[in-house]
């Protein structure tokens, strides 16, 4: 690995104070006799996690007809693999939270992950994908080098900065010039030194080059496009001032009408407030400089 | 009114035939990327007229190159930019229109 990209993503922390939960409802799934109730009382030992699960399980975000009292219930109907993902997307943010606002707008930031989150699960959904929670993870993530730059390399970050307002250039031109690498590469290799999973990471790597991602075209065309929805609905920031180049094949890799545009943005629209509230109310605790 | 039952992939009820569509609803079948159900229409209807036609041409059109000047692309450089364009270009427009109510 170069080795400045190597000195920028060495020793960020990857689970912040969620990585006692992940590590024990891993413990109960592996149990051949754990029940439903025993991810639950795991989930319940921490009541930030389950307020937060529960908020998003009554939520437009899921648009479940009835009440879910319980983690319990939460998990039977959300699926395990799915709460599995929200919580990696708790953790993540949580690693992140105490990035000041001297660089960026970081609930703006913020608020354009979590759009275009909620905007690749939206599609994915449309798409009929499976575990559709992991595109909204992989949405998510999409700009997680930057969160890296921005808490690493402020300097270089203002550098970065200058170079875009003194020519006309997108944002990851002017990291390439600066750096020699973009946000994406930089999301791709904290999250390979993660171990994330591969469609999560390709997802990140490949945001701005669906086409160029192998069997992982259309995880990372997902994201691509949520992320050009939400750039041109001028849904948050994130840092970058153009809404950056369509890719034209990774709409026709997807397969989707163009009518189905409008319904994501609507719920986009419906489900940022409550993911906002769900995932940015962060306690102060493991917060990462 | 719905019709039809709208269920999800998995067969769960998500709207009952005879319900009648409310917001609540709109944002399940948002939720679960159900683009079409089956419904009949009842009482009187209040159609939202296009924000567009109500903004001032000058406006209109101050607004349009503002969203121009934000697109690396232009605006017609394919169908879904097109289409992208139009649809933010009605969510500005509304937005405008929210800001400064205009006079009949």
């Amino acid at each position: 690995m170069n080795p400045a990209l190597n000195h920028l993503i060495n020793g960020i922390p990857s689970l912040g104070s969620y990585a006692r939960a992940i590590a024990e409802l891993q413990s109960v799934l592996d149990h051949p006799h754990s029940t439903l109730a025993d991810l639950g009382n795991v989930i319940e030992k921490d009541p930030d996690l389950t307020a937060r699960l529960l908020k998003l399980g009554n939520s437009s975000f899921f648009g479940f007809p009835n009440r879910l009292e319980t983690v319990a219930e939460a998990v039977s109907v959300i699926g395990i693999q799915q709460v599995q993902d929200l919580i990696l997307a708790s953790s993540v943010v949580e690693v992140f939270a105490g990035i000041g606002a001297d660089l960026a707008d970081m609930e703006s930031f913020w608020k354009h992950s979590l759009a275009c989150g909620i905007g690749a699960r939206c599609l994915a959904i449309a798409c009929q994908m499976p575990k559709a929670e992991k595109f909204f993870v992989a949405g998510l993530l999409h700009d997680l080098g930057r969160l890296v730059l921005f808490s690493r390399a402020p300097n270089q970050v203002v550098e970065i900065f200058r170079l875009c307002q003194s020519r006309k250039m997108l944002l990851r031109e002017a990291e390439v010039s600066i750096l020699g690498f973009d946000h994406a590469t930089i999301g791709e290799a904290l999250m390979r030194s993660w171990q994330y999973p591969a469609n999560l990471v390709n997802a990140v790597a490949y945001h701005h080059h669906p086409m160029s991602a192998g069997v992982y075209q259309l995880e990372s065309s997902l994201v691509h496009l949520a992320d050009y929805l939400v750039h041109a609905m001028q849904m948050g920031r994130s840092g970058e001032r153009f809404v950056p180049p369509l890719n034209e094949k990774a709409w026709e890799r997807v397969g989707l009408a163009t009518s189905i545009l409008e319904s994501v943005i609507r719920s986009i629209d419906e489900q940022i407030e409550i993911v906002q509230e769900a995932f940015l109310n962060v306690p102060e605790k493991a917060v990462h400089r | 009114m719905v019709t039809v039952d709208v269920r999800n992939l998995d067969n769960m009820l998500l709207i009952p035939a005879g319900c009648e569509l409310s917001d609540r609803h709109i944002n399940i079948l948002s939720a679960w990327g159900i683009a079409e159900i089956q419904v009949e229409a009842c009482g009187d209807s209040e159609d939202s007229a296009d924000p567009l036609q109500q903004l001032p041409p000058e406006t209109l059109e101050q607004l349009t190159l503002e969203l121009q000047a934000a697109f690396w692309e232009p605006a017609g450089a394919g169908p879904v930019q097109q289409e992208v364009f139009n649809l933010v270009l009605r969510r500005r427009a509304k937005q405008v229109l929210e800001q400064q109510p205009l006079r009949p």
